[in-house]
């Protein structure tokens, strides 16, 4: 019996490390016959998914260069319905504050394009120059242009010496792939290391003596996590009226006190009167639509927004309870058509009456109260009118954007009327889709 | 439901104080219209409304009965029932022919037909593209087929800058063999290879093959993107398809005097 076995297993052990015909025997090679080789990244290499290749390759480095005018906010009557390219020091400063996303088409364009329009951009800066409240929400369907709006009113802030503060992505803060920690001092919970790449884009996009200008109202203490001198100089002190902005947001300190020194720096620009600030977040929809994080709480619940220090420092400077002190200052809010929507907002333009029996995730009655408090404004982006679409057409025309067969074949009235009417009557990312994305 | 049968009699009976000779097929439309407008109703007849003559009532009846009969026993006859009360028929067809305003096309509409006579329609769709669109597509998608199609041809733009159509027909042309070597079986003992010559879709579809093979040697996960970087490699001549295909000239060439010409 037991030899029986034993035999059996021999066998089966054999047949099983026998080598496949063809293929040589021995254990110093490895096989390789299923497993495929690793391919070499090289820097031409595209590895990423389209979307991100096409954003990430560099590919304006090959787009035919158009001589356009440069974009100034002072200028705006000489300029309008003309595609412009921003001055440098704007593009310095949008490059920071992360304004140009993705699925926007720059990479057809030497450098990120803005088209300055009547209805858009000239009316919602004459309204952040003149209007006594200035809150607007940015509205209008998926790819008729808020982000550009944006960006555009945030090259009008750089222009004009305002300090920029932008939230261009919140699902950064919100999707809980960030360390976070309950600081029992502020009450809330800290994210330092989102903390540290927002001061840092603070610090790029601002003008460097625009901060420094700005001299500090308190006192303040940070333990030293500079690695030069940490071991001799335990604590960095910056004393009231001596230091200045500049030097608070370039502060090496350690991850704990992150919170602090947000709360410090948002305090510092309330309390100064001599520069407006601009508020802008991107994508605010995803604010209004999610009244709760991703992140957890000790009992494994989800932690509100309201509870994270940005989260509720950006709805308590929406809701007006944080009033920057200089009467210019702006809040610029832009919804995104990528996100789900619910009543919060229309409730909170007043535009719908509250039903108190919905559940949060279709409306979330303290967002609408905030937004309803703040008074905040609709800006509704409207659509390219067709002379718009015209500008448009010839430019890309210029930018040798068409296929061949459209611009042999056609007028340019005609293709003006066939794209005006394939981009749904007018907007603008569909325009640009129906030229480089229709191959049939 | 005795309650509401009565409550309609009356109304009847309303209606027909306030019009005192109802054509036969208005009867149930003022029914309705009194009906959902009962306080103007009261207003109007009010004085009137006890005082209901038994003889109207069966007038009315009577009416109804007809109008019953009319409909159970025959189909509707709208010849015969729509005609005025002083004519027992009318012609359909020439009512309708009254309603509708013809078409009168204006001289420039007509001269535009006339000059565009000439002219054939343009192609709807590219055959080329077409065809390779169709062999991308699997399990019949062909909205992602075309998807693929579009953003690799977006990638060869944004390398090339040409019309990126163009680049994928040259690049087509130039990989395609122009003929296949094929063995027929003679009957006897040696097999005849011989070259045969391709049209233009079956090389397509070959150099299309090599162009996929190549592409799935490539990094990225988005087939779009290898396939555009395929497309570009093949457009500066420096796809591994080339070598494919000179080798499949060279067996052609070496059995070219297999090529029977009649």
């Amino acid at each position: 019996m037991f030899r029986l076995q034993s035999r059996q297993l021999t066998t089966s052990a054999i047949a099983r490390a026998a080598p496949a015909r063809g293929k040589a025997q021995g254990f110093a090679k490895k096989t390789s016959g299923n497993k495929t080789t690793a391919r070499r990244i090289t820097p031409d290499t595209l590895y990423k998914n389209w979307q991100d290749t096409v954003h990430t390759a560099r590919l304006n480095r090959y787009a035919v260069p158009v001589e356009i005018p440069t974009f100034k906010s002072s200028e705006l009557q000489s300029l309008l319905n003309k595609v412009t390219f921003y001055s440098s020091q704007q593009y310095r400063s949008l490059y920071h504050l992360g304004a140009f996303k993705k699925s926007q088409f720059n990479e057809l364009f030497p450098k990120p394009i803005s088209f300055v329009r009547e209805e858009s951009t000239q009316k919602l800066i004459g309204l952040l120059q003149n209007s006594s409240n200035k809150r607007f929400v940015l509205t209008g369907e998926p790819g008729v242009g808020k982000s550009v709006l944006l960006s555009q009113a945030q090259a009008y802030a750089a222009e004009s010496g305002q300090i920029i503060l932008n939230f261009s992505q919140p699902y950064l803060f919100l999707n809980g792939r960030n360390d976070f920690f309950y600081d029992a001092n502020l009450k809330q919970y800290v994210q330092p290391m989102y903390l540290k790449s927002l001061l840092r884009k603070i610090l790029k996009s601002n003008d460097e003596n625009l901060l420094r200008s700005i001299t500090l109202k308190s006192d303040y203490k940070f333990s030293n996590a500079d690695p030069k001198d940490a071991a001799v100089k335990k604590f960095i002190t910056f004393t009231k009226d001596k230091n200045n902005l500049f030097d608070l947001l370039t502060v090496k300190t350690h991850a704990r006190n992150r919170g602090t020194l947000f709360q410090g720096l948002l305090n510092e620009l309330v309390q100064q009167s001599q520069v407006p600030v601009f508020f802008s977040v991107d994508n605010f929809s995803r604010m209004l639509t999610e009244s709760f994080s991703a992140y957890k709480d000790v009992h494994g619940k989800n932690i509100p927004l309201l509870d994270l220090q940005v989260g509720k420092a950006i709805m308590e400077v929406i809701g007006g309870d944080i009033k920057f002190t200089n009467d210019q200052s702006s809040v610029v809010l832009a919804i995104s058509g990528v996100d789900k929507t619910n009543r919060t907002l229309p409730v909170g333009l007043n535009k719908l009456p509250a039903d108190p029996y919905l559940k949060r995730k279709h409306l979330d009655p303290d967002f609408a109260a905030i937004l309803q408090k703040g008074k905040v404004q609709e800006f509704e982006v409207p659509k390219l009118s067709k002379e718009e679409v015209k500008q448009l057409v010839e430019f890309y025309l210029k930018s040798e954007l068409f296929l061949n067969k459209d611009i042999q074949s056609k007028s340019v009235e005609k293709l003006v009327d066939e794209k005006y009417f394939l981009s749904g009557n007018g907007n603008s990312r569909e325009l640009l889709k129906s030229i480089v994305l229709m191959h049939l | 439901m005795l309650r509401f049968s009565s409550k309609g009699l009356q109304t009847i009976a309303r209606s027909s104080r306030v019009c005192c000779a109802p054509s036969r097929l208005a009867v149930p439309l003022t029914t309705m219209r009194w009906q959902s407008n009962p306080s103007h109703a009261a207003s109007g007849t009010g004085s009137v409304n006890e005082s209901l003559s038994d003889e109207k009532v069966d007038e009315w009846l009577e009416a109804i009965k007809s109008l019953k009969a009319e409909f159970s026993e025959q189909e509707f006859l709208p010849e015969t029932s729509l005609a005025p009360p002083g004519q027992s028929r009318i012609d359909m067809s020439q009512q309708i022919s009254s309603l509708e305003t013809k078409f009168e096309p204006s001289p420039e509409q007509i001269e535009e037909v006339e000059r565009l006579k000439t002219t054939p329609l343009p192609e709807r769709r590219d055959p080329v593209v077409e065809h390779v669109v169709n062999m991308i597509m699997r399990h019949g998608k062909k909205q992602r087929a075309e998807t693929i199609l579009s953003r690799a041809l977006y990638l060869v733009f944004c390398q090339t800058r040409q019309d990126p159509v163009e680049v994928l027909k040259k690049s087509l042309d130039d990989l395609a063999p122009l003929m296949v070597v094929k063995t027929f079986n003679t009957g006897v003992a040696k097999a005849a290879v011989i070259p045969v010559p391709l049209n233009q879709r079956q090389r397509n579809r070959i150099a299309w093959k090599w162009i996929v093979e190549g592409a799935d040697k490539r990094t990225s996960c988005d087939f779009s993107v290898r396939l555009g970087e395929e497309l570009v490699a093949v457009y500066r001549g420096k796809s591994t398809g080339f070598d494919k295909r000179d080798q499949m000239h060279k067996t052609a060439i070496t059995h070219r005097a297999y090529i029977k010409l009649k």
